[in-house]
């Protein structure tokens, strides 16, 4: 008996501490009553933690802007913005984890998305579930709103029109290039840009000579390099992540492979795309739903050029359109709390579907299934500088590109 | 066009064997898998980087210090960390590895932030042809010289030396290894060391060609685990045998299925090679 | 004899009741929290039939719970059908990939073995990546439970707790039959098992479907729970290294070891990322590099031979270094 006691005592003890550890969430909820509170989930560690420190600044930064300006205004009462984090670790079964504990114990009023798609459709459902709305400005894919969930909103544009303004570009060429290769990552989103990108080359009269999947991650090009400098294709058009797209010119060069001109989705519009690449970076288009030579008339901020300005000034890089998003899904917040003038979350979820909001990012208004509605732009590598060229160009295109041989 | 993914697959392998080197030597002589293994080459990576950054070294002027440096760590780690439990299972090896690994991702992830960086050096995509078909870029050459080199000199002090004949004592029985005299736990040390240093080698190549990370090990550990297996353990060939076979194989691969299946085609490799050949393609000694 | 028999059976059962009444009491995270905790215990103990047991190192368990998922998304989404349908064809079609991988993969055996099995997990993953039906490496959906939501964390919470008992109860019964003889006899020394008559393969094989079954089956509802599988997360090798640290770090090749190993690995892991951002997976791996050098033979040896402090600690040290 007095080893069951001992037993007992001990599992005592250990129940204790747990309900201790536990609880401990509780006691931090005690906070001011004028705050509110929007929750994210995103990757501080993991593969994903690079892009998601992209959203971080920008949620940062606006809430700062906010707080900084008056905060939020409800009827009479003013609040401030604050933001909750946790590390989902890129790791999407931790961060619909955590995103229940966001709504559960720490009680978020909103919630701000995560970076991927991946990891934003399980986290979406959670909103769904309990009925909270989210913005999120890093996931593009059209399956995280083929569900008719009414509470995820996105700000990134649908995929499949990414490269529309990259071909209507290549129209006014001379002479007009003639075949493309379209190159894309196996996850959705990039899936969604190639087949859009597909049908529509082809409606414009395009010869798509090549249409081949990677592997997300994948490192190694020397194989679907091979075969472009076989079939000597005019474009190539490349729908993937940074890291790919870095391999990717890399090897071109090394393997010595010269189409006449290559743009990709992401990769050339990030800082650390052209710091790495040095020189080897010139010439190459991007496309950006966002760039930072346009000019908004923005809501936190006076314009976009204003945004850039200070936006360097605190985080000594070039924003690019994963910041602009992260900007514009604070904006939104802001925006539909003040005309819903409650926090109701039924009413505010109302307000941000009837969004129509001039933000440095340009006009958000959402479509019927949450996601921005919205275009791209095409951009050029220029002189170590990345420059709007298609539409309305801040510098003409160079097409076609120098051969690799001939660069200095 | 069938030439050049022969050659883009055999200058693949080398950078695979060379990767894969370290692991099959820790492997073999102490039978520890080293899960870390790809952490250990993202710090050789880095240490390029730093000393590219910061001081301007040339990356081959470099190679010598990420060798020297990783060395030293492999040496500490086996002596004040693996050590205390090298007799206990095999499992606790293999988790102290994998504890080590988040250890060393982390802090690299803490410190430096999941940036990629990249050594840029004007060669860093030099390419000669041969004749009108084939591109062959320059690094990739040096990386395959390298590895051979590197082979050569494990090959060496493996069989010409007393270290490498304490080491080979040690591998075949412990036991008798210590009755004779060798200082066993300096043994493993040192073996240890020179596993993570040419974990360091193959970092240093890696910087050159490819972007780097904090988090590109995971992937690195799994390519090496592919290449030691199909090439066998227990012979300095092995992990040559094995990057060449699996570079050639994923070129081709690739080529005809499409480059989604690169993964499933090593990996597929990996298991049949395992039941039809558990020694590997070489069958090499137990 | 008998006496200490009714004592285990009494606190075993108070802790029972403890973890049924618990979600009654508790917030809808914690549910959640409690959730994992026993999808892990679940995932450790099954790994620990086939790998604490059985002696047979497996790297590759979690395809057992990527197929289990993938095999409910793919009924439940495709086939319109009830999720106690899904849930049992998880299991056992996860149990029969188990067989069909086992009688070739088994003859391999310690570092070999484990390769072989995670190139098996990797192999699949890539495959799932490829396939139409799974809708290749963009994820599926699966239909959302109907309950409120309340109702739906009491669901996952019983769903798990239950398989967890069924995999507990089952090890239990499977150890104190000749099954659980050879499988220890196996560990101990094949070849000495093969030739005292032990059917080997047979009873290798159907530890490792055990081992499979009760993975598909967690798999299951964790599909379920998430209504999105992606295959990258459904394969992770990161996933079947946490059921071995687990394993380990509660004691490998006891019952209830694993059980102990997933509570106090979620719960650390858990305060850690409460407290630190950034840092906590850094400290976690801290935690294990200590534990595994203090403590090699698991939480349970500390609880069940009541040592502990340094001696203890020093104690396990001295006995593996050289």
């Amino acid at each position: 008996m007095i080893i069951m006691k001992r037993l007992l005592k001990n599992f005592f003890y250990g129940f204790l501490t747990i309900g201790l550890v536990l609880s401990f969430g509780h006691f931090a909820q005690a906070a001011s009553k004028s705050v509110i509170k929007l929750g994210c989930a995103i990757s501080f560690t993991g593969g994903e933690s690079r892009t998601g420190k992209l959203y971080r600044d920008s949620y940062d930064m606006a809430v700062e802007q906010i707080n900084k300006n008056g905060g939020v205004k409800v009827g009479n009462q003013t609040y401030q913005l604050k933001i909750v984090y946790y590390d989902d670790e890129s790791d999407p079964t931790k961060s619909s984890k955590f995103v229940e504990k966001l709504i559960a114990e720490d009680k978020v009023n909103f919630l701000l998305g995560p970076y991927s798609s991946g990891i934003t459709i399980p986290d979406s459902l959670v909103a769904q579930r309990y009925k909270v709305p989210m913005i999120e400005g890093g996931g593009a894919s059209g399956k995280i709103f083929s569900r008719g969930n009414k509470y995820i909103f996105g700000t990134l544009p649908p995929a499949g029109q990414y490269f529309k303004s990259t071909l209507e570009m290549l129209k006014t060429f001379n002479p007009v290039p003639k075949t493309i290769a379209i190159l894309y990552s196996d996850d959705k989103f990039d899936i969604s840009v190639a087949e859009g990108t597909e049908k529509l080359a082809k409606e414009m009269g395009f010869d798509v000579a090549l249409y081949e999947k990677y592997a997300e991650r994948a490192t190694d090009f020397s194989s679907i390099l091979t075969k472009i400098k076989a079939l000597n294709t005019d474009v190539v058009l490349v729908a993937g992540h940074t890291e790919e797209s870095l391999n990717f010119t890399q090897q071109a060069k090394e393997l010595n492979v010269n189409p006449k001109l290559i743009s990709m989705t992401v990769g050339p519009s990030e800082a650390d795309f052209r710091k790495s690449l040095g020189k080897d970076a010139e010439y190459i288009f991007g496309v950006a739903s966002w760039s930072t030579q346009m000019n908004f008339k923005g809501y936190l901020f006076k314009d976009t050029q204003e945004f850039v300005k200070e936006f360097k000034a605190k985080y000594n890089y070039d924003p690019d359109y994963h910041n602009a998003s992260g900007i514009a899904d604070v904006a939104v917040f802001k925006d539909a709390i003040e005309r819903a003038g409650s926090l109701n979350k039924e009413k505010v979820r109302a307000a941000i579907a009837s969004t129509k909001l001039d933000t440095i990012y340009g006009t958000v208004e959402f479509s019927e299934n949450g996601q921005i509605k919205g275009t791209s732009v095409a951009l050029q590598i220029l002189g170590g500088e990345i420059y709007q060229v298609y539409p309305n160009g801040a510098k003409k295109p160079v097409y076609p590109f120098p051969s690799w041989k001939t660069r200095k | 066009m069938l030439l050049q993914i022969l050659v883009n697959g055999i200058l693949m392998g080398g950078l695979y064997a060379l990767m894969a080197i370290g692991m099959s030597l820790i492997w073999g002589v102490m039978n520890i898998i080293n899960i870390a293994h790809g952490s250990f080459i993202m710090l050789g990576a880095f240490t390029t980087y730093w000393l590219f950054a910061i001081l301007g070294m040339d990356p081959f002027v470099s190679l010598a210090f990420s060798i020297a440096l990783l060395f030293a760590l492999g040496y500490g780690v086996q002596r004040y960390l693996i050590n205390y439990v090298i007799r206990a299972s095999a499992f606790i090896t293999l988790i102290l590895a994998f504890g080590i690994e988040i250890f060393i991702n982390n802090a690299a992830l803490v410190s430096w932030t999941a940036d990629i960086r990249k050594v840029q050096v004007a060669y860093g995509a030099a390419n000669f042809s041969l004749g009108n078909y084939v591109t062959i870029p320059t690094i990739r050459v040096v990386a395959f010289l390298l590895v051979i080199v590197i082979s050569i000199a494990f090959f060496y002090i493996l069989n010409r030396t007393n270290l490498g004949r304490s080491i080979r004592a040690t591998s075949q029985d412990l036991d008798a290894a210590r009755l004779v005299g060798v200082d066993v736990a300096k043994t493993y040390a040192i073996t240890f060391g020179l596993g993570v240093g040419a974990a360091g080698a193959a970092g240093t190549l890696w910087s050159i060609l490819f972007p780097i990370s904090p988090i590109m090990g995971g992937e690195l550990t799994l390519k090496s685990f592919v290449v030691v297996i199909i090439g066998g353990l227990g012979s300095m060939l092995g992990p040559i045998i094995g990057g060449l076979a699996l570079g050639i194989t994923e070129a081709f691969g690739t080529n005809w299925f499409g480059s989604t299946y690169g993964n499933l085609i090593s990996f597929t490799i990996l298991v049949l090679v395992l039941i039809i050949r558990p020694k590997g393609i070489l069958g090499g000694a137990d | 004899m008998e006496k200490k028999k009714l004592q285990y059976a009494l606190i075993g059962g108070f802790i029972l009741l403890i973890v049924v009444l618990f979600p009654l009491v508790s917030n809808n995270f914690i549910i959640r929290f409690g959730t994992d905790i026993l999808m892990f215990a679940i995932m450790a103990s099954a790994w620990n039939i086939i790998g604490g047991y059985t002696g047979y190192a497996s790297f590759g368990n979690v395809v057992f719970f990527g197929i289990g998922g993938y095999i409910t998304a793919i009924l439940m989404e495709k086939a319109g059908m009830h999720f106690a349908v899904a849930y049992l064809a998880a299991g056992f079609g996860a149990a029969l990939f188990a067989v069909l991988i086992g009688l070739p993969v088994l003859r391999l055996h310690g570092h070999y073995f484990a390769i072989a099995t995670l190139g098996v997990a990797e192999a699949m993953k890539a495959l799932v990546q490829n396939l139409e039906i799974t809708e290749g490496n963009s994820g599926i959906y699966l239909p959302m439970l109907d309950l409120s939501i309340k109702g739906q964390y009491y669901f996952f919470f019983y769903m798990m707790l239950g398989t967890l008992i069924l995999t507990l109860l089952l090890t239990y019964l499977v150890l104190n039959a000749k099954l659980g003889y050879s499988l220890i006899a196996i560990r101990e020394d094949e070849d000495a098992a093969n030739s005292v008559g032990i059917n080997t393969t047979l009873s290798k094989t159907i530890a490792f479907a055990l081992s499979g079954f009760f993975t598909g089956l967690a798999g299951s509802i964790y599909a379920y729970q998430q209504a999105f599988l992606k295959p990258g997360p459904a394969f992770s090798v990161q996933t079947t290294v946490k059921m071995i640290v687990m394993a380990v770090f509660g004691g490998m090749g006891k019952l209830f070891g694993p059980l102990i190993g997933a509570f106090s690995i979620e719960i650390i892991s858990e305060t850690l990322s409460n407290y630190f951002l950034v840092a906590h997976t850094l400290f976690f791996g801290t935690v294990v590099i200590l534990a595994i050098v203090f403590t090699p033979k698991g939480l349970i040896d500390m609880i069940t031979q009541r040592k502990f402090g340094i001696s203890y600690f020093l104690e396990n040290i001295r006995e593996h270094r050289i």
